[in-house]
């Protein structure tokens, strides 16, 4: 079953004179197993529209549904607890998810509510530690608040990890992560889906992380939805990157740079290896030359 | 200029170990220039700059900030005034219950007119694009907006030297963009020197000179042309190359000979065209 959003609203402090608009009518569909990135300015509905994919947030019009739950302003928190569960969130601050006393305790608050024993949370957390990138040993017994900016980042992924859920939402998590940190945690989220069909849904501003994770991309503007679609097609088409105000990811531009000085062009998809091949193809055909007679090896070209 | 001279520092944890954060650190920022800060997960450069501004002060050795030491309690006043910081996480530096009100804040603390502290908060909202969200209550912002809002505090204090810890890290490219721009033209005219702690290879390639943290160390002071020629450097410092240089080293390696010498997109872009045109 898709996640499906129909109407979905949400104005913060409705009805009063603070009244804040969230985000305005989104409708959408999510077929999963799926890695989603939501892209768009500071403050254009990003965190909020994620916030209701685990009942964090209720719509204040609209509704949501996600596996068996329906979401909308009359349900009870208290039908959602299993929902905390299956999906998992990691905030935009890391901040705002620690708070126990111990690194150790804060990965292992979710599993411990999850009734398992002990030793499977002990297995649990000291695998999570592993995945992103910590010691267990060196720093197991620290304030989770007294780490350095990316070891919080760290520990929140840590703590969602293990609770194993079907579904991640993650509020971008490799801002704050070290170069080679951030590249390993792209590729554990790869692999948590390729291997276990996870649904991942990821907020970044970060447009390589999105070229190399998402096959699909939505983009917010003041509250709204304005694009939904398979990502390639949204980064390649240099017209709807100048209408929603996007960057492309950096192989992307190259390609766009070069296509403007009359390289034709056409990339599979957005990967590395997919852009290399098209720019290498493109520097050996030229722009009139039909692709089927143009020459197979540079070596030619220099005779006579 | 920023003066570090043998800076040890050492966390106390809860549990009452010694976390050793900085080990004989000695480096030099002098005024107008553009210095990235950059480092594994750890290694130090919060702990750093938070000695540059006082925040912190040395265990051993010393900090002197334009001739003021840090670790005077009565110097401490002009070294806050002197340095304007913007720390990984804003909700650490906002103050005020509305934007206006937060960013106002520090020029009022300096005893400034009226007039001028009106034209200052006016002038950094502006550069961080939240005039429009100029009566807002702070804590209805998003995570962005709060960046937006603790840089245009630390601007309209007009200090000598700004640092920003990743302070730009949850604002959209564009956005980023723009209040770069604003940045580098206070720097590129020495009204103040721009000190960016960054994640961004990208970002630190655009510095006049990188400062590599390694485990408590300053592992290397270099030009961003140096750093991203060294491989091994790069390994241990849990770094990578900025996506451009990647892009052409990744090119050479399928045997287009884009040379070395190639760092900006657009020198990247015009070295293809010459290579494509010769063939
Ligand atoms: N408040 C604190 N109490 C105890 N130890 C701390 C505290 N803050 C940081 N540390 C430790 O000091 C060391 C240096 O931390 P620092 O925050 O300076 O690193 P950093 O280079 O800024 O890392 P990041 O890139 O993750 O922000 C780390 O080992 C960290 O765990
Ligand atoms: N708790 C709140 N109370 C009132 N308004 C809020 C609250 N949280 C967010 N808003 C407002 O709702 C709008 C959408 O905010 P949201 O946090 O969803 O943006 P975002 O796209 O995640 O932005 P960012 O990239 O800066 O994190 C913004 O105008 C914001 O100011
Ligand atoms: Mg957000
Ligand atoms: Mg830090």
């Amino acid at each position: 079953m898709p996640i499906t959003l129909r109407q979905l609203t949400h104005i913060y402090h409705a009805g009063t004179p603070m009244a804040q608009q969230g985000i305005v009518a989104i409708d959408l569909e999510i077929t999963e197993p799926v890695i989603v990135a939501i892209i768009g300015q500071t403050g254009s509905g990003k965190t909020t529209l994620i916030q209701h994919m685990n009942g964090l947030l209720k719509p204040t019009d609209g509704s949501i549904q996600i596996d068996e739950w329906h979401i909308d302003r009359q349900t009870k928190t208290a039908v959602l607890q299993g929902l905390y569960q299956r999906v998992g969130m990691v905030f935009q601050y890391p901040e705002h998810q620690l708070f126990e006393a111990t690194v150790y305790d804060d990965i292992a608050y979710g599993p411990r509510n999850m009734n398992l024993s002990e030793s499977e949370v002990a297995e649990r957390v000291v695998q999570a530690m592993t995945m992103v990138g910590l010691d267990p040993d060196a720093i197991r017994h620290r304030s989770p608040l007294q780490l350095s900016g990316g070891q919080k980042r760290r520990v929140a992924l840590a703590g969602v990890l293990a609770m194993r859920p079907q579904k991640m939402i993650l509020d971008e998590p490799t801002v704050g992560l070290d170069p080679q940190g951030r590249e390993a945690i792209l590729q554990l989220i790869r692999s948590l889906h390729e291997t276990w069909q996870m649904t991942i849904i990821l907020i970044s501003h970060n447009m390589d992380d999105i070229a190399q994770l998402a096959d699909r991309v939505i983009v917010m503007k003041e509250g709204r939805m304005i694009y939904e679609g398979a990502s390639a097609a949204l980064f390649l088409d240099q017209a709807k990157l100048l209408q929603f105000g996007i960057t492309a990811p950096y192989g992307v531009q190259l390609v766009h740079q070069l296509r403007a000085k009359g390289w034709p062009i056409e990339p599979q998809g957005l990967n590395e290896e997919q852009i290399l091949d098209a720019i290498i193809e493109g520097m050996h055909r030229q722009t009139d030359t039909p692709s089927s007679t143009r020459p197979t090896a540079p070596a030619m070209e220099g005779e006579p | 200029m920023l003066l570090v001279e043998e800076l040890s520092y050492a966390y106390r944890t809860q549990e009452g170990a010694n976390c050793p954060a900085l080990m004989n650190v000695s480096l030099q920022i002098q005024p107008g220039e553009r210095v990235a800060i950059v480092g594994a997960n750890g290694s130090g450069k919060s702990t750093l700059v938070k000695h540059l501004n006082g925040l912190i002060v040395p265990q051993k050795g010393k900090v002197m900030v334009d001739g003021y030491c840090t670790s005077d309690p009565q110097q401490r006043a002009q070294v806050r005034r002197t340095v304007g910081m913007v720390f990984q996480n804003p909700d650490n530096q906002i103050v005020a219950p509305t934007v206006e009100d937060d960013v106002a804040f520090g020029p009022e603390n300096l005893g400034l007119p009226v007039d001028m502290i009106k034209q200052r908060v006016h002038t950094a909202l502006q550069a961080v694009d939240l005039l429009g969200a100029r009566l807002r209550p702070v804590h209805a912002l998003s995570g962005g907006q709060k960046q937006r809002l603790a840089i245009a505090g630390a601007l309209a204090m007009e200090p000598r030297y700004l640092i920003l810890d990743e302070a730009t890290s949850m604002v959209d490219p564009e956005g980023k963009k723009e209040i770069l721009q604003v940045l580098r033209q206070l720097q590129a005219r020495k009204i103040m020197a721009l000190i960016q702690i960054t994640h961004d290879m990208q970002e630190a390639a655009e510095a006049e000179r990188i400062i590599v943290m390694g485990q408590q160390h300053v592992l290397s002071e270099t030009t961003p042309e140096r750093l991203f020629q060294q491989p091994q450097l790069l390994q241990q410092a849990g770094l990578t190359q900025p996506p451009v240089i990647s892009l052409a080293d990744r090119l050479r390696r399928r045997n287009v000979p884009v040379p070395e010498t190639v760092q900006t997109m657009k020198e990247l872009v015009d070295c293809l065209c010459q290579l494509r045109s010769v063939n």
